[in-house]
């Protein structure tokens, strides 16, 4: 397959267009969920229902002060996030902000960064606690005949682990761990 | 490529810069059937004119498919299940593309080929289902069927759009 440059390498306007739709996106989805409609976030930001339209069906003109006001007209923050995907050239796009978002909110929505580092630690003994229990069960059937040997989760699996098999971590009678799978972040703090 | 007497050639032309993640566009054109006119819709559009749908392209590409407001199928209307639409509107306009699905759903292994068909304005909020209509006449085409199969078998082998 060949490479080409994304159509937001064009020109920046083109690249500000795609950030802030992504942006105006995310508001739509938050306002279908509520639901509002654009007359009512117009009323909640003192502008004519037109406005509000406008800015929703051509958000290239949106400036980072109208993104602030937008969102907050919503109950909503706004981080603007630089990162480096390796696409230095830019043949992919940027990454839509919802993919951002919702890698925040799997994290345990942190707020500050102690709690980015308790969501690792928290990671590490969930793998911890599943490999005892792995263990626990592989002592169990030692003296048995078994076909296969079962495999300790790996760090890529964890967190899959953790959500289908609270019950493996449970049952090793560590209730840390038991509670690190409910919440991670609150026992990080904890400990 | 296939042909019906009196009625031009049907061809499926891939879009090279809108392919990732297992999917990938095309548009359905025929100079003489005036309902397929996605592509020459798309065409005449200008830089600026593009934008709107190129978001709506790649969010699609990326399987953001909460993002409803944009596109969707209709996976609830036995006749009109697999047709879809791109949404987007241009001064208070709401706009459309109607196309099809083909390929692998979402649970399946292989790619997604959306395909997309004609352009139409829209402002009243019912789905107007002679379009849908005009897409799923297209769709069940014999010629149809056989210019979207080559089209994709060509993708296959580029290996396209799994990249």
């Amino acid at each position: 397959m060949t490479t080409t440059t994304h159509w937001t390498e064009r020109s920046i306007d083109d690249f500000l267009y795609k950030v802030a739709a992504d942006f105006v996106g995310q508001l739509e989805l938050v306002m279908l969920s509520r639901p509002i409609t654009q007359a009512d976030l117009a009323k909640r930001l003192n502008l004519s229902p037109g406005r509000v339209s406008q800015i929703f069906n051509n958000p290239g003109n949106l400036t980072l002060k109208q993104v602030i006001r937008y969102a907050r007209g919503l109950g909503l923050k706004v981080a603007v996030v630089a990162y480096d995907d390796n696409d230095h050239a830019n043949e992919r796009g940027p990454i839509n902000s919802e993919i951002f978002r919702r890698c925040w909110e799997n994290a345990g929505s942190p707020n500050y960064f102690q709690q980015l580092s308790g969501a690792n630690a928290a990671t590490t003994k969930i793998i911890r606690g599943a490999n005892l229990a792995y263990q626990r069960l592989y002592s169990c059937t030692e003296d048995r005949p078994r076909k296969e040997q079962p495999t300790p989760p790996t760090t890529a699996s964890a967190n899959r682990h953790a959500e289908v098999s609270n019950e493996s971590a449970i049952t090793t009678g560590d209730r840390n761990d038991a509670r690190i799978i409910n919440d991670p972040i609150r026992v990080s703090r904890a400990s | 490529m296939g042909k019906r007497p009196d009625q031009g050639v049907y061809s499926v032309w891939s879009l090279p810069q809108f392919g990732r993640n297992g999917r990938g566009l095309a548009f359905l054109t025929n100079s003489k059937d005036r309902h397929c006119d996605a592509e020459t819709f798309y065409k005449a559009l200008d830089q600026k004119g593009q934008r709107p749908i190129h978001t709506r392209f790649e969010a699609w590409l990326d399987h953001h498919d909460d993002q409803i407001t944009w596109f969707h199928g209709f996976p609830n209307h036995a006749k009109y299940k697999g047709c879809f639409t791109f949404k987007w509107r241009v001064r208070g306009s709401g706009q459309r593309f109607y196309g099809f699905l083909h390929g692998a759903n979402e649970l399946q292994q292989g790619f997604q080929i959306c395909i997309l068909v004609l352009h139409a304005i829209k402002n009243e909020g019912a789905t107007d289902t002679a379009e849908l209509d005009r897409v799923v006449d297209r769709r069940n085409a014999l010629e149809v069927r056989r210019a979207v199969r080559n089209e994709v078998l060509i993708l296959k082998q580029k290996g396209w759009p799994t990249a």
